[in-house]
């Protein structure tokens, strides 16, 4: 999986004279689980956005493996996140109307006409996650919910997951079983897990800990 | 790539705005189509209508008027061809045959029409059912009277009630009183119980017409003999005579509404038209009245048309205002697909997918829906009027439908590129 991440006098403003958040230099090699940490306002989401080639930079490189993603295109940066990325969302964003199965299938819909070749992946991923299949979305709980929002963000069976606050509207256990699920994605897959959060928990787990400083360098321990 | 999966959960969000949108489409689709297709049912009815009536001769007047109560059997106020005049056209060798047309009587509802055996069968072909009146007070009705063959129907002056509503239009109204006549009657009291309307001398069905799909289907048909006798103007043959039919002496002959001649050819029937425009009398093709009578129908058309559009316009843009509004609800839902890595090409075809099944499920059911709401119109102009409406859904109509499905299509492209266009982080930030 190359999903090394390698990032240079990496700058982003809010507008010209506001710098938000710099990063000198930062290296992720995959396996890992990083957690991006800080106040509301710090520039969590921000960056893993910078990240993700969601949003350009001010300033540097960021480079993926061979990939230096502020200097693709926008469909080239689509592309990429499509093949090498998976997104997990606080609020989960699932499509209510549609079924579990169908919410975890929908990435693949992105590139491909028909997703039955990914069919039996995805109730793999649905039960791996203790969620049942026949439930309709919208009544899931919040733990299920999000854990099939875990699952949409592995079909593609991606390098890289981005979380952004993920167990911040979970219960606590709900939260742990999620945290458990990331560094497992991280450790035993060898995934680069990037998670924002201010869970104690997650940063707690975190091989890797950016501390985010509105304005401010961001600190790697 | 497959979008439909989105499609179909977009619209499923909000179902009862999907529905109203798709409502007002079909509503306005089916406004124009209705519209087309009636303008189009009127003219073909009454069209054939006025098939069987080749030539026309009446005194001068309003051409309209004499259509109108020949053809349609409404009731008109028409002068009355002189009889020596009227002898002569009846007469004349260059038509084929030539029918005196006589009104002026009612049976429960339905107009009483006096003209000849002849004419009888080149409107309405042979009858399926019993055989032509042969005898003064022999009639024969149309396909869709209530009477049997074998019936005794109580004739009254005057028109029937439901078509004369009030009006005074018997074109020998004035004559009747001019002779002081007593009609024959056994029944004196119907003229005070009825007001005008007194009795004749009954009459026989011998036979029922075939279906023509026009006013004479509900007409009695008798004689003309029969209704000049009912007048007092005698039958236009010797006293005592019970022929019925051409020939008619000219000393004997009343004065005539209306005749219809049937010319033995084309040139003919021009050669017919030329004769009798003068003085005393006008022909006409009934085509050429309906013509004009379609020139104004058309110009009321373009008008309804040209406010069906403005509204069809008007709703369209009410609509893409609505979806707007609605699509705005949904951006981060969209900008959350961009960040699983959906390109911007994507969610533009979800969009401009998702508004275009709206505008496709509306014009496919507007025809639908105009057809019906013309076919209900055509049901009761028929009822009124005794004309047969077709209503047909024609390439026309679903041009129209096509028209505004494209033009939709194309307005469906500024929500789509809106949201293509909209910046990704803040839609995901704001929610």
């Amino acid at each position: 999986m190359p999903a090394a991440l390698t990032v240079r006098d990496l700058r982003h403003d809010l507008r010209p004279g506001e710098t938000l958040l710099r990063l000198p230099a930062l290296s992720l090699p995959a396996g890992r689980l990083t957690v991006l940490s800080g106040p509301s306002g710090s520039g969590k989401s921000t960056l893993l956005y910078l990240l993700a080639g969601l949003l350009l930079p001010s300033a540097g490189t960021l480079r993926w493996g061979d990939h230096d993603l502020p200097r693709l295109a926008e469909a080239a940066r689509d592309r990429w996140r499509r093949a090498t990325a998976g997104f997990v969302f606080q609020d989960f964003h699932l499509l209510p109307e549609l079924s579990p199965l169908d919410n975890v299938l929908a990435p693949v819909w992105f590139a491909a006409f028909t997703a039955r070749a990914q069919r039996e992946r995805a109730q793999h991923l649905l039960a791996r996650f203790a969620v049942p299949q026949r439930q309709r979305t919208a009544l899931l709980s919040r733990g299920e919910q999000q854990r099939v929002a875990l699952a949409r963000a592995l079909i593609r069976d991606p390098a890289i997951i981005f979380a952004d606050e993920p167990t911040a509207s979970l219960d606590a256990a709900a939260g742990l079983a999620l945290a458990n699920h990331l560094q497992r994605l991280a450790h035993d897959e060898g995934r680069n897990v990037i998670v924002a959060s201010h869970d104690p928990g997650l940063i707690g787990r975190a091989d890797i800990h950016l501390q985010l400083e509105r304005g401010a360098e961001v600190l790697v321990s | 790539m497959n979008p439909f999966p989105f499609v179909r959960a977009a619209l499923a969000r909000n179902p009862l705005t999907v529905l109203v949108f798709m409502a007002l489409v079909a509503i306005t689709v089916a406004l124009g189509s209705a519209i087309s297709m009636q303008e189009r049912a009127l003219r073909q009815g009454t069209a054939r209508a006025a098939d069987r009536f080749d030539l026309i001769v009446a005194a001068p007047g309003s051409q309209t008027d004499v259509l109108l109560a020949a053809v349609f059997l409404r009731p008109s106020a028409v002068e009355l061809i002189s009889p020596a005049v009227a002898h002569d056209i009846l007469s004349d060798p260059d038509a084929a045959f030539a029918a005196p047309l006589a009104f002026g009587d009612s049976h429960r509802g339905s107009q009483v029409v006096g003209t000849t055996a002849e004419f009888v069968t080149h409107l309405a072909g042979p009858l399926p059912e019993g055989r032509i009146f042969a005898a003064l007070e022999e009639a024969v009705v149309g396909a869709l009277v209530d009477a049997p063959i074998g019936a005794r129907l109580e004739i009254r002056h005057g028109h029937a009630d439901d078509l004369t509503a009030g009006q005074d239009a018997d074109a020998y109204d004035d004559h009747d009183h001019d002779h002081d006549h007593d009609h024959d009657h056994d029944h004196e009291t119907d003229e005070v119980a009825h007001g005008n309307l007194h009795l004749h001398d009954d009459v026989i069905v011998t036979g029922r017409l075939a279906p023509t799909g026009t006013p004479w289907d509900r007409a009695v048909i008798v004689p003309v003999e029969y209704v000049w006798m009912a007048h007092a103007l005698g039958t236009g043959h010797d006293p005592g005579e019970t022929r019925i039919g051409a020939p008619w002496q000219a000393e004997l002959l009343p004065p005539v509404p209306a005749i219809v001649l049937n010319p033995k050819s084309i040139a003919g029937a021009y050669g017919l038209r030329a004769r009798y425009r003068n003085a005393e009398t006008m022909a006409f093709f009934p085509a050429e009245t309906l013509v004009e009578l379609y020139a104004l129908m058309g110009g009321a058309t373009r008008v309804m048309t040209a406010l069906t559009m403005a509204a069809q316009g008007l709703v369209m843009v009410a609509i893409l205002a609505g979806l707007l509004a609605v699509l705005d609800l949904q951006r981060q839902r969209f900008a959350v697909l961009r960040a699983m890595g959906a390109s911007g090409g994507f969610v533009f075809l979800v969009v401009w997918l998702y508004v275009s099944t709206m505008l496709l499920a509306g014009c496919l059911l507007g025809p639908l829906l105009g057809w019906a709401v013309a076919s209900g119109l055509s049901e009761q102009i028929g009822t009124m009027t005794g004309i047969a409406l077709v209503p047909t859904l024609t390439w026309r109509e679903i041009g129209m439908a096509l028209v505004l499905l494209v033009t939709g299509a194309l307005l469906a492209l500024i929500p789509a590129v809106r949201l293509y266009r909209q910046p990704v982080i803040r839609a995901l930030q704001q929610g």
